[in-house]
Order: C-alpha cells, then sequence, then structure tokens
C-alpha cells in the first residue's frame, strides 16, 4: 500500500482544494480544508455523520459553491463551474437512478446530453455494462427490475460512462448488506486498477478505507484532521479521535511519568501526552510495560478471540490474541503487557 | 365607482327568464314522471302534519322582514326555495312536488294554459277573494282573462307584481321620448349596430325580435313573416355588442359607454340602479309596434295556491295577506327588487312611496306603458322562431 | 382473487350499484332521449338519428370547436403557468409554501361567478379596475377585452389554474432532488434537465392536472357568458338552450352524447397512459 501511494504521489495533481470553507447560515460544515489530489489516486475521505464530508464531495463536484476557498482541476481554477460543466460524476449515495428509464438509458444519460449518435452511445454501453460485470441482456431492463447490487454497477457504469476525469463516491455502499458489500469493495478497487481513474470516495467505515484506499483523508467537525495512506493513519493516528475511529483501541494518560491507569511508570521517552495502544500490541505475559489485568469478557472473532479487561484501578482495556484463549475464563487475573516500540504517542 | 359598485351590490335573481311554450307531449312525459316519482320517493310527505307553509317563488317573496311579518303575525312558520325559472318550477309540480309546496307565484299564462289544466294548482273560493281585485287598477277587474281558467269559472290566483319589459337606454345618448317613438326599429337602425346589448332572456328575445320584424309576437306566423324574423334575428344577434344573462353587466356596460342601449330590459332591471342615483338608464316601452298597434309586453305575476293533496291550512291566508298594504309594501320593495304591484292603487299602500321610489321606477309613465303594451302570451310557433334564434346565436363569432 | 362465498362481492354491491344508479343509468337515458324524435318527451322504442344528423349539419360544429378550442389552450397555457409555479414553490418556498398554497387555493372556494364577474369589474374599459387604474396612476388609456372570445380565455385560465396547479405539485414533488442532481452532474443543462429528469417524473401529476382543466373547460359556460359577452358560443351554452328554452330534450341529449364520445376519445388514451401506483406508493 506505501508503495502504491507512493507511486501515486509521483503523479501530477488533478483537484486541489485550497481552504475550501462551506457555511449553512451560522454552521460551518467543512472548514478550510485543503488536500492535493494526484491523478490517478484513491482517496477516502471518512468521518462520522455529521463531520462535513458529503458537503465536501458535493463541493467537489459542483452540487454546492463553496463559502470560500478555491477548487482547481490541473491548475484550472473551477470553484464557480456548475456541476453540468465539471468532467466529474459523481455515484449517489441514494445512487439516483432515473427510475422512469432502462438500463441502458440511464447509462447513455451523459452521452445523449453531449449529443453522442445513439448506435455510438450503446456500443458504449454495452461495454460500460461489461466493465461492471452485467450481461448484454441488461441493457433494455428497467432499472427498477434489477436487485440492489445490479443498481450499484449500473450506477457505476452510468457514472463511467460520461468518461470522468475524476469518480466521486458518497458512501454508495453504505446500504448494501455485508457479504455484498465486501464484493463490491473489491471490484471497485479493482475497477480503480483497471481504468486508472482518480477515485474519491466517501465513508463513515474506515474499515472499507482501508481496504481501498491509497490515502485516507480523516474529517471531524467539518475539519480535516490527518491525511496520509492507511498505514501511516494506522500506525500514526495524529490523536486520540483517529485512534479510535480505526477501531477499539487502549488509550494511556499520562501524568507526572506514570500511566496511573494501570498504576506503572510511562517510558522516559514518552513523545506524548497519551499512549496508543493497539488490541492486538496489548498481549498476555511479561513486555516493556506489564501490568494485572481482570478478563471482565470474553469474545470470539472467528480465529481471535477479543478479551475485555479491567485494570486494578478500573480502567477498561482491550486485548485481541490468537486462538480461543481457553485459560483467559472471565474473573480471572493474568499479566498482560506491551512493548514501547508499539506504542502510538498522540498529544490531543 | 360608487355607481359600480352599487350596481354589482344588486345582481339578483331574475323572475322574468321564462321559456314560454306548451307541449302536449312534455306534458304526458312528465305526468309519467310525476307518478313515478310521487310513487318511488314521496309517499309520506303528503301524510306530514304541522310543516311549515311552503312557498315556491321568487326572492321579492323571500324578503326576511316579510316572512318575520308574517310569522309573528299569524304564528304559523314558512321556508320557501326561489324560482330558477318558471319551467322548472312547473315541472317540479308536475313530478310530485305539489306535496311539498303551497304557494307558487309565476308569470301570467302559465296559471291559465298550464298548470290548471294539469291539475297543479287548486282554484280559490271566489267570494273571498274576487273583492281583492276590486281594490285594483282598472284593468285587473272581473272578469280578467289571466286570473281566470278559459271558461272562467274558476279563479287562478291573486295578481300582485306587474310590469312591462322591452329594453332600456342611457337616457344621456337617447332621448326617452324619441325612443319610445321609435320604438324597435332603434335596433334595425345601422348606427346602433355594436352598440347594444342584449339580455339573454331568450323567449322574451324571441318576442322582441318578432316585434323589431313588424311581427305579432302572438298570432300564428306566415312563411313571409318567418323569414322576416329570421333576417332580423340574424342581424339584431350579430350587431350585438353583448350578449348575458346578467342585467348588472349591461347596466355597467351602459355607465362605461360600450352600449347606449340593450334588450330585454324595464323598470325590473333598472329600478334598483335608478333609486341609487344612476339616471343614465330609463326603461322604454316603445308608442307603437306590430302587435294591434302595440310594440311593448306586460308580464303579470300571479299568485296561486298549489293543489297539495294536504293543503296548508294557512295558504288562503297567505295569499290574502301578502295583498295587505303593509305585505304588498315589502312585495314592492322584496330584496331590493323595486317592482310595481297591483295594490298601488290603493292610496293607503302607494303613499308609502317616497317621490324617488317612484321616479325609479318611472311611475309617471306607468299607465301610459302598461297602455302601450300587450299581455306576455304564449307564442305560436315558438319553437321554430327559437331554432332560429339558437341557430343565429351559434353563428355568432 | 376471493374464495366462492367470501363475503367481497358482497360488501362491493352498494358501490357497484351507487355507480349503475348514478353513472351509467343517466348515461344511459340521455343515448336513449338523443335516438328519440326532435322535442319530444316520451321514451319510446321509435329510434332515430335525426338528432344526430342535425347536430352535424346544423352549425354545431361551431360551437364544439369553440369549447375544444378553448379547453386545448386553456390547459397548455395553465400549463405552462402552473410548471415554473409548482417548481418554485416546492422548492423555494419553504415554510411559505403552505401559505402561498392556501392563497391560490382560496378562490375555488369562492363561487366562479362571483370570481368572473371581479375579473368583469377588472377588464371593464375607462372606470374598470385596470383600465381606471392605468388611467389614474399614468394617464395610460386602454381598450378592454371585455365581451370577446380572449376575454373568456383569460377567464378560463384564471379559473382553472390552481386545477392545473394542485396536481402538478403534487408530480413535482414526486421528483427526487438527488434525480436533478444526478442529471446536472452528468451534464445536463437545465433545459435538459426538466425535458428528461423532471417533466417525466412529474408526467403524472401534470397528465391528471391536463385531464382536469381539458374535461373543466370543454364543460364551462361561465367565462364566455360573463366575460366573453357570448362573442361565442361554446357547446355547453348550446345544450343548455336546446333542453331550456327549446325544450328538445333528444336534441339536446344527442349533443351531450357527441360532448361525451369526443371527450372520450381525447381522456381515454391520455388515462389508460397514466400510471396511477407512481402517485400512490411513493
Amino acid at each position: 500500500m506505501t508503495a502504491e501511494a507512493a507511486r501515486a504521489t509521483d503523479r501530477p495533481v488533478i483537484l486541489s482544494l485550497a481552504g475550501l470553507s462551506k457555511k449553512f447560515g451560522d454552521t460551518s460544515a467543512v472548514k478550510q480544508v485543503s488536500i492535493d489530489i494526484p491523478e490517478g489516486e484513491f482517496l477516502t475521505i471518512v468521518g462520522p455523520s455529521g463531520s462535513g464530508k458529503s458537503t465536501l464531495v458535493r463541493l467537489l463536484a459542483g452540487l454546492e459553491t463553496p463559502t470560500s476557498g478555491t477548487l482547481k482541476l490541473r491548475g484550472k481554477d473551477i470553484t464557480a463551474v456548475p456541476a453540468n460543466r465539471r468532467p466529474t460524476a459523481l455515484v449517489f449515495q441514494s445512487l439516483a437512478l432515473f427510475d422512469h428509464r432502462t438500463v441502458g438509458q440511464n447509462i447513455e444519460f451523459a452521452m445523449k446530453m453531449k449529443g453522442v449518435p445513439a448506435d455510438k452511445r450503446k456500443a458504449r454501453a454495452l461495454e460500460l455494462l461489461a466493465l461492471v460485470r452485467l450481461s448484454d441482456s441488461y441493457y433494455e431492463r428497467p432499472v427498477t427490475h434489477c436487485s440492489g447490487g445490479e443498481r450499484q454497477r449500473v450506477a457505476l457504469a452510468r457514472a463511467f460512462a460520461s468518461d470522468p476525469e475524476i469518480l466521486f463516491f458518497d458512501e454508495p455502499l453504505s446500504a448494501i448488506d455485508y457479504r455484498l458489500r465486501k464484493t463490491l469493495e473489491v471490484e471497485l478497487k479493482e475497477l480503480h486498477q483497471r481504468t486508472g481513474r482518480t477515485f474519491v470516495y466517501i465513508t463513515h467505515s474506515l474499515e472499507e478505507a482501508m481496504i481501498m484506499s491509497d490515502r485516507i483523508a480523516i474529517l471531524k467537525d467539518g475539519d480535516l484532521i490527518q491525511i496520509g495512506t492507511p498505514a501511516e493513519i494506522y500506525r500514526q493516528p495524529r490523536d486520540r479521535f483517529v485512534a479510535s475511529f480505526m477501531g477499539e483501541v487502549n488509550i494511556l494518560g499520562v501524568e507526572d511519568g506514570t500511566f496511573p491507569d494501570i498504576g506503572h511508570p510511562a517510558p522516559g521517552d514518552a513523545a506524548g501526552a497519551y499512549a496508543i495502544v493497539r488490541p492486538e500490541d496489548l498481549l498476555p505475559g511479561s513486555r516493556d510495560v506489564t501490568a494485572e489485568y481482570a478478563v471482565t469478557q470474553r469474545l470470539m472473532l472467528g480465529s481471535r478471540t477479543q478479551l475485555h479487561l479491567a485494570s486494578p484501578s478500573g480502567a477498561s482495556f482491550v486485548s485481541e490474541i490468537a486462538g480461543e484463549a481457553e485459560a483467559f475464563e472471565v474473573g480471572t487475573s493474568h499479566a498482560f503487557g506491551f512493548d514501547t516500540d508499539r506504542i502510538a504517542w498522540v498529544d490531543r | 365607482m360608487n355607481k359600480e359598485r352599487m350596481l354589482r351590490s344588486m345582481a339578483a335573481r331574475n323572475p322574468l327568464s321564462t321559456p314560454m311554450q306548451h307541449s302536449t307531449a312534455r306534458r304526458r312525459f312528465l305526468q309519467g314522471v310525476a307518478a313515478g316519482v310521487t310513487a318511488a320517493s314521496l309517499p309520506s310527505m303528503a301524510a306530514a302534519q304541522s310543516r311549515p307553509l311552503s312557498l315556491l317563488t321568487w326572492d321579492a317573496y323571500a324578503d326576511p322582514n316579510l316572512l318575520d311579518m308574517w310569522r309573528s303575525t299569524t304564528g304559523e312558520d314558512v321556508r320557501y326555495e326561489i324560482h330558477i325559472s318558471d319551467p322548472t318550477s312547473v315541472n317540479r309540480l308536475r313530478a310530485g312536488e305539489t306535496a311539498v309546496w303551497d304557494f307558487i307565484n309565476v308569470n301570467n299564462p302559465w296559471a291559465r294554459n298550464i298548470m290548471w289544466p294539469a291539475g297543479l294548482i287548486r282554484d280559490l273560493p271566489r267570494d273571498r277573494f274576487d273583492p281583492l281585485y276590486a281594490e285594483m287598477k282598472e284593468k285587473f277587474q272581473m272578469p280578467y282573462r289571466w286570473a281566470l281558467s278559459e271558461d272562467e269559472e274558476h279563479l287562478l290566483g291573486v295578481v300582485q307584481r306587474y310590469e312591462t319589459f322591452d329594453f332600456v337606454v342611457n337616457q344621456d345618448v337617447i332621448s326617452p321620448a324619441l325612443a319610445q317613438d321609435e320604438g324597435w326599429d332603434l335596433f334595425n337602425n345601422p348606427d346602433f349596430a355594436g352598440r347594444y346589448g342584449i339580455l339573454a332572456y331568450e323567449d322574451w328575445n324571441v318576442m322582441d325580435i318578432c316585434m323589431g320584424a313588424g311581427v305579432h309576437p302572438f298570432r300564428e306566423k306566415t312563411d313571409e313573416e318567418v323569414a322576416r324574423f329570421e333576417e332580423t334575428c340574424y342581424r339584431w344577434i350579430e350587431n350585438a355588442a353583448l350578449v348575458t344573462t346578467d342585467f348588472v353587466q349591461l347596466n355597467l356596460a351602459i355607465l362605461n359607454g360600450e352600449i347606449d342601449l340593450y334588450f330585454t330590459g324595464g323598470t325590473y332591471t333598472t329600478a334598483a340602479a335608478r333609486l341609487e342615483g344612476v339616471t343614465e338608464l330609463y326603461a322604454i316601452t316603445p308608442n307603437s309596434g306590430p302587435a294591434d298597434g302595440k310594440g311593448g309586453i306586460n308580464w303579470i305575476e300571479l299568485n296561486s295556491a298549489v293543489n297539495n293533496p294536504d293543503p296548508h291550512p294557512a295558504a288562503l291566508d297567505w295569499l290574502e295577506w301578502i295583498t295587505t298594504p303593509d305585505a304588498a309594501e315589502l312585495v314592492a320593495r322584496g330584496n331590493g327588487n323595486l317592482q310595481p304591484v297591483s295594490q298601488m292603487s290603493q292610496p293607503e299602500l302607494f303613499n308609502r312611496f317616497s317621490a324617488e321610489e317612484l321616479a325609479a321606477i318611472q311611475w309617471d309613465e306607468f299607465d301610459q306603458r302598461i297602455a302601450n303594451a300587450v299581455e306576455f302570451d304564449i307564442v305560436p310557433d315558438y319553437d321554430r322562431l327559437y331554432d332560429i334564434y339558437s341557430a343565429a346565436m351559434r353563428s355568432r363569432g | 382473487m376471493t374464495r366462492a362465498g367470501s363475503p367481497g362481492p358482497w360488501f362491493a354491491a352498494p358501490v357497484a350499484i351507487f355507480m349503475l344508479l348514478c353513472f351509467a343509468g343517466p348515461i344511459l337515458i340521455v343515448t336513449w332521449f338523443s335516438l328519440m324524435p326532435g322535442r319530444t318527451f316520451e321514451l319510446t322504442t321509435a329510434f332515430t338519428l335525426e338528432n344526430y344528423v342535425a347536430a352535424i349539419s346544423d352549425g354545431y360544429a361551431r360551437p364544439m370547436m369553440w369549447s375544444l378550442l378553448g379547453a386545448a389552450i386553456t390547459t397548455i397555457v395553465t400549463a405552462l403557468l402552473a410548471w415554473p409555479s409548482a417548481i418554485i414553490l416546492h422548492r423555494y418556498a419553504g415554510r411559505w409554501a403552505s401559505l402561498v398554497s392556501a392563497l391560490i387555493a382560496l378562490p375555488i372556494f369562492i363561487s366562479e361567478s362571483v370570481r368572473l364577474f371581479g375579473m368583469s369589474v377588472f377588464m371593464m374599459p375607462r372606470g374598470g379596475i385596470l383600465a381606471g387604474s392605468l388611467n389614474a396612476a399614468f394617464g395610460i388609456e386602454i381598450g378592454s377585452i371585455l365581451n370577446t372570445w380572449n376575454a373568456a380565455l383569460v377567464g378560463m385560465i384564471y379559473i382553472h389554474l390552481p386545477f392545473m396547479l394542485f396536481p402538478l405539485l403534487l408530480g413535482v414533488s414526486l421528483i427526487p432532488a438527488d434525480r436533478i442532481e444526478a442529471a446536472r452532474d452528468l451534464g445536463a443543462n437545465r433545459w435538459q434537465v426538466m425535458r428528461e429528469v423532471e417533466l417525466p417524473l412529474a408526467a403524472p401529476g401534470l397528465m391528471i392536472g391536463a385531464l382536469l382543466t381539458f374535461v373543466l373547460c370543454l364543460g364551462a359556460n361561465a367565462e364566455a357568458a360573463i366575460l366573453g359577452g357570448r362573442a361565442v358560443t361554446v357547446i355547453t351554452a348550446a345544450i343548455e338552450q336546446r333542453f331550456n328554452y327549446a325544450q328538445d330534450w333528444p336534441m339536446g341529449a344527442a349533443l351531450t352524447v357527441g360532448v361525451i364520445a369526443i371527450t372520450a376519445a381525447i381522456v381515454l388514451p391520455v388515462l389508460s397512459r397514466l400510471d396511477l401506483n407512481r402517485l400512490t406508493k411513493r
């Protein structure tokens, strides 16, 4: 992943956000967001609901105009260009398929708007159907007769049909069941690799972001908190919010050179006010920082087991270990520890 | 603008919109319907006791002051429905509503020619009601044709309101004396093409066009007369600036200078406006015309007792009571429709009208108008004439 | 799908009988009458087509033409006026929309002839509200269209606008905002968005509005009478004359049957294309 990201950053910037802000009345939905997106990158913007990520993608697609800031496409200012004249396409959360039309008509929409002749439109539509793994027979089918997954693919083909330089995705997989979502995530990733287009993907699921993205941007309350490769985000979260957003983590505050939650001295080289320790790094046995924990809950995760722990001072911790961990029955106490080089230090 | 507001406020129903013709075939049809409907829907109505006195009438008789006075004088309750036209109300009686109504008033030919032969109205006791006629103008003295059956045996009702109904001019443009002399030829005058309106009381229009064509409306027509009627009819309808069923609109059109005159019209359409000071409007009855030398037409409203199988005990009392000066005064002014009543020959009633009111109904000329008019009657060949009339209307525009 | 012996048909029976009596019955009687000899009042088996022959030969095509023309023009003009109004009301008016809608709906509860009379006062020359105000404020002297066919058309448009606007408002509310955005995003300009997305999606409302307006206008009489000064005779007026002053029920019935047939020929094809499910399911 790191290699891919590096390869992407070698490329020229296709879309440049500079101080992009959007206010609705008194509330700021997006605050001074600046990102340079290299051509061909798969960038995912992640944030909880209300973080302004949907507003941000609407700004990028031209469906909203920013209150301040500029947006440049290949160096050209497109801030004031309306959506229909931007060479970008958005896949909506609702998909927004034209239910009164067939699959073929949906896919051909952008070409029809440009005045492409019908026979060429059809040929391209059939190509696109193949691209999203739908057979030719779907061409004449009404959109309303398609299943959820098929509708996703039609929406994708419709977006591709406008031959966009950048594709935006506004949580298109959020309403789909888990297994289909996993399949489509992989397909989307493959599609990205095959087409080489720039993808900007919005989601609230960091897991989804991790699977697909070259880079991840994390948004909170309209602020861009951190941007980096998935590995960077995972290993070097900027703050406790980013760290906890990635999943369950253990956060230990440092006071007067100790971790008060476990009554253990903090390492001398503590590089921040909080130590972030991932559950898979808090393991049974003796490590650099070891303490006694009581098991309060044991959850089987298939090949792994998640243990909920309580320190003597009553603080909660999570550990994930391989196997079924039969020894760690609820109520028993054990020594757990982590190595200081596994700690990610944050100040906030 | 004041005048207009006033005119608008007096838009009222029309007691004269009375398609007038008779047809034995229709009578048979309606009798059939009446039998069926009565049997089906009104079995218990006739037996209903202590119902209010029920009037099928024009809105002058629905004046709340009049009805309140009746209630307080007699203690009898009263209810009413307002006519749409003479024939619709007569049709309702034919269809079985004789069991519903106690009182009906329509224009003069209906009682004698249709309602009495069809058994829809009762005759009145002559000893009680003949004396009322003695109190009226000379023209109503017994034996008065329209109050009696054809054999002159039966008294069919009491006449109350009556007036001529011919045309109306803007007297600032056309002097009344000239208009009375010229008569219906005013509408033949090419100078007034596009300067007059038509109040679409269509049976009256047919009679007026007869007059304009020099044809006696109430005589059998020759083919030559029909041809003259047709020519006049097409010309008059084509040359009309507007045709409407709303006389307030025509009065406004005169005030606005869109038109100078309209037919059919009379004090019925002008009195309320004149009373409010719109003296431009002037009702004209021609001095002469083709109907036995006369050019005007005179309607007479006849108040009759419906032949209800369960007669209301107060029905005859009501008929007599509305001729008393107090009640007749309210009828004459009823709901804003200022119109002469036959009882105005009695000084006691006459003296209650102000000079302005009398001026509004052009009372000084009233006797002359009546004298210059023939009485509203059945139009022979009506069907033929009406078909010409309606075809002319369709070809307009 | 009711099982034999189920109570379904019994529950439906009152409605079916009601429809039969109140809908099919009158049409049957009117049709029967139309086959009777002119100016008769009895339903016999002496059928004749003379009334229909007369309807064609006696100049009734002209009133029918005026009615059809008036209905068509009114439908088109009200649609053109109501479309932007509905879009604006739906999209921009926000909480004012209900107030504005109420103001538009309010006149429906006032008698049509009162409103038309108000219009005629408005249109009157010299003393009329329009001409008088222009004269008083700007010294402009204008004529009047009162008592012309154009005045009748203005009246029909004024009276029937709500019948177009409200179904259309319903139709416009069927357009999801994201479909419009998607079309914009895919390169459609405003005109293309309207043609490709808004119109097809609002079509059920538009069609209902058009049908209502067209059929109501075909039966409209008061506008031509009050504002038009009977400059032309519309078919309704011609029919009324036949029934009322002419006392020619069979001829009036024949004309009525003719109008019903023409109306059905125009309305039924449109109605068959109307997808009521779209209006009710969403």
